[in-house]
């Protein structure tokens, strides 16, 4: 059952961010004229996460780290972004989908959980989380 | 005769100079001997871990984005407890210059947790309290995000508080290294360890009464420092001289000066010693080591001489004179042009203003960033290695929450003609989402350290704890905040026990039957111990337990009430649960761990741990919000807007001895205790006391209204003030609560509070009639 969700979000991983810079950015080296790329992870964009350009570079960042397997460093940029919008369902879910490829099911379920409460509203995201959750 | 009188002469000087070669052999072995072992310490504290360094903690780093509601003033307060030079034009890292929308700055490099940050020089726009626009000067493009490097907030010492910042050779100015060989030691680079001219002058001052002059080359000083006692005695001059001979044959002398730059003492910041050049230049100047200019470094090697004689900051005059001394000793050697010369002697002492580096700032949030270390590293590593530590200190929420204690507590005593200094206090504050500790104050004279009221003072936490009791009964589906509570005299008896327990309420009123929100709002203590006592104890402190308190709590009624003692960090944990929903996340005062390399060593993650219902807790956080409308907090309003919201607890315990208030915004959780240490009476309420000086901490941090996510299965009812039941229409006597489907009151009321009944309980009478 683990290794299946793994693999399951591995290949999400993998499928959808093929077209994003691996390069990591860093807070004081970016500029916003430099080209954003819209990394896609699952099927949420930036732009979805938040109206809040700040997050949106962190949330692209986390989504690169996560994408190379640097875990920590992904980890550290979602919590970043929380700190600005610590409400925000899209980061919370993350580090809940971090903590299950890393194979902390506790804490993934724990954090989805965080996540659902935060999502009303948002329809897709909720679902989205309910399946997690199933899978998990 | 002659032959006999040789050999008889032989013969009687054979042995005293048998003896007097044995002897002179005895004696070079033992010294060769000596040398070994001297030898052995000299290379084992050389080469093995030369200098204690302390763990080093900081600030969280200050993050800029459009946006941020960050007010231009608190910007100019963090560049100044960074240490940055206010100028007129910004040309050097560490420098800011302010406009009345806008303020210029240049970074210093800084590694982050999560790679280097370098020098960049950066314009804030404000519009109001917000953060407008982050530019970068050099090409004007506009960043997203910009992090500040965090202030330094202390360290974790050894015994002696020794302090320091390693650098490298290659890091420290030419100029510095000239001034100090001009000054401390002319033939540093010739002579091996000691330096013969230098003694004989030494020793001829020394004798012919000039007095005693010091002699020692920049390896002996070093060899002073690294293993010798301060004591003027011959065998420590003569151990000196050895070892500064063996350290000159094993190492090169940029070896030697590397680890005297690292080593030699520059005054002290309070109880803290500084050591070595790359703390000093930041102490002093606020500058790392490479951006000294001549007259910083003049002014470091002119310390050397008596750093707390010639203390730039307690006695500039003097240190002036030294320095000025100084560049033209350096000038006279040819080691600086004319022009330099000239150029640092026009230049003022250039000190920064106060140290502000300081350790001794946030003592008492450091302490629990140490308990918190202490879980996962041995005190040792964490006084000698180095670890750079990145705690979540906020140094504009810490400082603003100090100062109104302080202010309050005097206005207090004042007010309530008490001695000065009779109260004390303590408050913890913290992000309700993340958990994250933003300040800790563990009691009125915040920089000291002390006894950390925050962490280590147990005291009774009085009505504080009832939220523990409310939400062990919204958690069960025959419980709304609606419900009916007992407020009528109320006698208990333990069982086991003999005496009875007979609680009272604050105005020793009885208040009949009251709706369950009431008796929370208004703080009903015999209401609210009936409740408990129909909950069982069990359940109730089990509730307590989940919410976060980790000390045992007595399993007896007279907990309910508040018996229980509790630090106030504990008590935050229980309202920074409530405050995020149900979810209890554990405070945390630090985020990352760096080796001394810079290399991550470990990350404290955020852990969230689900423990209440997300129904009962946004019900419960209801009845706390109706406390601050108009129950016994209400006092809020002349200072925080209604709009926002808040949620919150007074605490008073008997004899009026504690004073306590918890609650929180949007994006804080605070708790705060006002008492006295000797546990006598203050004559302050939790609402008197503790209240204001939340809410007017509170006020300086623009906090932003609670709005917690409803979530599903909630419905809103207008329900009867007084009766309880639902009331239809528009109605003075209405309050609108949150129910969780299933729980919403049958019977409806009338706006005075006479009971009618819903359609259904109607149609359900006339039917029960017909069939009787």
């Amino acid at each position: 059952m683990k290794s299946l969700q793994c693999i399951i979000l591995c290949a999400t991983l993998s499928a959808t961010s093929g077209c994003a810079s691996l390069s990591p950015n860093y807070g004081g080296e970016n500029t916003r004229d430099a080209q954003v790329e819209e990394t896609s992870y699952g099927s949420i964009s930036a732009s979805q996460v938040s109206s809040n350009t700040a997050v949106q570079r962190l949330y692209d960042q986390a989504m690169n780290y996560a994408f190379a397997g640097d875990f920590d460093q992904a980890e550290a940029a979602l919590e970043r972004g929380l700190r600005i919008e610590p409400s925000n369902p899209y980061l919370w879910f993350e580090l809940a989908r971090i903590a299950a490829t890393y194979g902390n099911v506790n804490k993934a379920r724990e954090l989805a959980s965080r996540a659902q409460s935060y999502a009303s509203g948002e329809r897709q995201l909720q679902r989205q989380i309910q399946r997690f959750l199933e899978l998990l | 005769m002659a032959s006999r009188k040789k050999k008889a002469v032989k013969r009687k000087s054979f042995p005293i100079f048998k003896l007097f070669f044995l002897m002179l052999l005895a004696g070079a072995a033992a010294l060769a001997v000596y040398c070994i072992h001297l030898d052995k310490v000299v290379r084992s504290q050389f080469e093995g871990k030369r200098f204690a360094l302390p763990a080093r903690v900081y600030a969280r780093p200050l993050e800029l984005f459009e946006g941020k509601h960050l007010a231009l003033a608190d910007l100019r307060r963090e560049l100044d407890m960074l240490g940055f030079a206010k100028v007129n034009q910004v040309r050097a890292a560490g420098e800011y210059f302010v406009a009345p929308d806008h303020v210029i700055l240049q970074t210093r490099p800084f590694e982050f947790w999560d790679g280097a940050q370098g020098s960049h020089k950066i314009r804030v726009t404000f519009d109001g309290g917000i953060v407008e626009s982050i530019r970068d000067e050099s090409n004007g493009r506009f960043f997203d995000l910009f992090r500040l490097e965090p202030i330094a907030i202390g360290g974790i010492y050894t015994s002696n508080r020794e302090d320091r910042q390693l650098v490298r050779y290659n890091q420290v100015p030419r100029h510095f290294i000239d001034m100090l060989i001009a000054i401390e030691d002319k033939r540093f680079y010739y002579h091996h360890g000691v330096d013969p001219k230098a003694l004989m002058r030494a020793a001829v001052s020394t004798l012919t009464g000039r007095g005693v002059q010091g002699g020692s080359t920049i390896t002996q000083q070093l060899v002073k420092n690294f293993f010798l006692t301060p004591e003027r005695t011959f065998k420590r001059k003569a151990n000196e001289m050895l070892m500064a001979i063996l350290l000159e044959l094993r190492y090169d002398k940029h070896d030697i000066l590397e680890t005297y730059l690292n080593e030699v003492y520059f005054g002290q910041d309070g109880t803290r010693a500084i050591h070595g050049i790359g703390l000093a230049s930041q102490f002093y100047f606020g500058r790392t080591v490479d951006q000294m200019k001549p007259h910083h470094s003049a002014l470091l090697v002119a310390m050397l001489k008596g750093p707390t004689y010639y203390n730039p900051r307690r006695n500039p005059k003097r240190a002036l004179e030294r320095r000025n001394l100084v560049l033209a000793e350096t000038g006279t050697q040819g080691y600086i042009t004319p022009q330099e010369f000239e150029q640092a002697l026009a230049q003022p002492l250039d000190v920064t203003r106060s140290g502000s580096m300081g350790l001794s700032n946030y003592p008492a949030f450091l302490d629990l960033v140490f308990r918190q270390l202490r879980r996962d590293y041995q005190e040792d590593d964490l006084r000698n290695e180095g670890l750079r530590i990145f705690s979540t200190l906020d140094p504009l929420v810490q400082s603003a929450a100090e100062r109104t204690l302080a202010q309050q507590l005097t206005q207090l005593e004042q007010r309530n003609k008490l001695a000065e200094g009779w109260l004390e206090g303590a408050a913890v504050i913290s992000v309700p989402q993340t958990g994250e500790v933003l300040a800790v104050i563990g009691g009125r004279a915040s920089g000291f350290e002390g006894f950390n009221r925050a962490l280590d003072a147990k005291r009774p936490i009085g009505s504080l704890f009832k939220p523990a009791i409310f939400l062990t009964a919204l958690e069960r589906p025959e419980y709304s905040l609606a419900t009916l509570l007992d407020d009528s005299p109320l006698q208990w008896q333990e069982p086991g026990m003999k005496t009875v327990w007979e609680p009272q309420n604050y105005d020793k009123l009885f208040h009949g039957q009251v709706p369950l929100w009431q008796s929370l709002a208004n703080s009903y203590n015999v209401s609210t111990a009936r409740l408990g006592l129909e909950l069982g104890v069990k359940p109730v402190l089990q509730t307590a337990q989940r919410l976060g308190i980790e000390d045992p709590l007595p399993p007896y009624a007279a907990t309910f009430l508040g018996a229980a003692e509790l630090p106030p960090i504990q008590v935050a944990q229980m309202y920074q649960t409530i405050a995020a929903g149900g979810f209890r996340v554990p405070l945390r005062a630090i985020r990352e761990v760096l080796t001394t390399e810079g290399r991550p060593l470990k990350r404290y993650s955020i852990e969230v741990q689900q423990v209440a219902s997300p129904q009962s807790v946004h019900l419960l956080t209801r009845a706390l919000q109706l406390a601050v409308e108009e129950g016994t907090a209400k006092s809020m309003k002349s200072i925080l807007p209604e709009s926002l919201h808040l949620a919150g607890k007074t605490g008073t315990t008997d004899g009026l001895r504690d004073s306590w208030f918890a609650g929180f915004s949007g994006d804080y959780v605070a708790v705060v205790w006002v008492g006295n240490d000797k546990n006598q009476p203050t004559g302050l309420t939790g609402a008197t006391g503790a209240l204001p000086i939340w809410a007017r901490t509170m006020a300086q941090l623009n906090p932003a209204p609670v709005r917690q996510a409803e979530p599903d299965g909630i419905t809103y009812v207008a329900s009867h003030r007084v009766a309880g039941g639902r009331v239809r229409g528009s109605c003075h006597n209405a309050v609108v609560l949150p129910f969780v489907e299933g729980t919403v009151p049958q019977m409806e009321v009338g706006c005075d509070g006479s009971t009618s009944y819903s359609v259904g309980d109607k149609a359900k009478k006339w039917w029960q009639r017909i069939l009787r």
